[in-house]
């Protein structure tokens, strides 16, 4: 999941305009997301739903959800490798896209961190 | 002697009558103003009305299209009990046939049609700040959404919190419509009224007294989460809050959800986020120059 994180941090500063556009550098990542969206679900197997995990109990008990929100991140990644978007203006949509997918996921499978 | 307890059984009741009475706004208060919905709708996700009033989809929040049917339904855990929220869609369960007024009354005064107290967890603390046109025109903007039916149960609170009446002194303390904290520029002012009127950042951000009120000189310094385990942050600019944020930083979090860090915002503030995209990039950059210009809590 840091992986994920690491790989999502050079795309969100092309976004927000921090850095110049590149594809060759987002699709580096949109290859990180593809290789981890397949094993992701594998994360959470049945009964690892206690001890340290910042995975939401909806992750087991609304497994179909948790493996559709999964589903539409590898789809809007793949989308966007097909678009291989050249510019900033073609990128935003299909990058925004995948990003909208990880918010989406952590809205219902991830819980805050709790002090 | 029994002069003094006559007294007492009378004048005390009596001042506690006066104390707690509801103070609304005459209809001469009104100003003549034509509500304008398109004005309205910037209010509505400004004030979040959607986050608690949306009627819940599959037992989730509302999402999409779904934030303007404004059924109610959701329930509110607090230390003081449950709250039910209300239906204020425009329809005859909600806020159908309710005059201008019965709605400043009760954004601006806490104060129901029917003359009640309604409880503080209906943020009008902070909506007391608003201006009345942008009230009006929120009213206008929900009377265009649909109407939809259905009630909800009445809040479940335990003593003393079941006592309505005794709102009117917990407002005597609380609510005013004075602004909290001094800022300069028109970047900085126009970010302060969204904060601390509608957007009622305070209510989560800023800790509270004993009594639930708002303590303003701890503002938006972060407190006790009011929904159960953790804490809501502190968003001054010190080492402790949000201070390595930039303006560009904090604009960008609220536009799409995502902090400098990149990840993902969670908890209760998604469904604000997802109201402050709404809003204009100057409203976005407002709140964030008001948020700069705080104190640091530390």
């Amino acid at each position: 999941m840091e992986k994920v994180l690491d790989a999502a941090k050079p795309v969100g500063a092309m976004l927000k305009g921090e850095s110049e556009y590149d594809w060759a550098t987002a699709e580096k990542s949109l290859k990180t997301f593809e290789k981890v969206a397949g094993k992701f679900g594998g994360l959470f197997p049945e009964g690892s739903d206690t001890g340290d995990t910042k995975a939401t109990p909806a992750v087991w008990t609304d497994r179909e959800g948790f493996d559709e929100a999964l589903q539409d991140w590898a789809d809007a990644t793949a989308a966007a490798l097909d678009a291989a978007p050249a510019t900033l203006e073609e990128g935003k949509p299909v990058l925004g896209a995948v990003f909208a997918a990880c918010k989406n996921c952590h809205d219902t499978y991830r819980i805050e961190d709790e002090d | 002697m029994r002069r003094i307890a006559v007294a007492t059984l009378i004048l005390v009741p009596l001042a506690v009558w006066l104390l707690t009475q509801p103070s609304r706004i005459p209809a001469d208060g009104l100003i003549d103003h034509a509500g304008d919905a398109a004005a309205g709708e910037r209010i509505f996700w400004a004030g979040g009305c959607a986050s608690c009033h949306a009627t819940p989809v599959n037992g989730r929040r509302a999402k999409g299209p779904d934030k303007l049917v404004l059924g109610g339904g959701m329930t509110l855990e607090s230390p003081y009990g449950t709250f039910h929220v209300p239906n204020i869609s425009p329809h005859a369960d909600g806020l159908g046939g309710w005059s201008r007024l019965d709605f400043v009354n009760a954004m601006l005064r806490g104060v129901a049609p029917d003359g009640r107290h309604y409880y503080p967890s209906f943020p009008y603390a902070s909506y007391a700040k608003m201006r009345i046109e942008d009230v009006i025109d929120l009213k206008a903007f929900i009377d265009t959404l649909p109407a939809v039916a259905g009630t909800v149960p009445d809040h479940e609170l335990g003593m003393p919190w079941n006592m309505r009446r005794g709102i009117g002194l917990w407002k005597r303390l609380y609510l005013d419509a004075d602004q909290v904290v001094e800022v300069a520029g028109p970047d900085a002012e126009r970010g302060r009224y969204l904060v601390e009127g509608p957007g009622h950042c305070g209510e989560c951000h800023t800790p509270r007294d004993f009594l639930g009120g708002m303590i303003e000189s701890r503002w938006l310094s972060g407190a006790p989460n009011p929904e159960g385990k953790g804490r809501v942050p502190d968003i001054t600019p010190g080492a402790s809050g949000i201070g390595e944020w930039s303006a560009a930083d904090i604009e960008y979090y609220l536009e799409s959800g995502f902090t400098p860090e990149f990840d993902t915002v969670g908890g209760p503030m998604v469904a604000v986020q997802e109201n402050m995209a709404e809003l204009t990039k100057q409203d976005r950059a407002a709140i964030a120059a008001y948020l700069k210009a705080l104190k640091a809590a530390d």
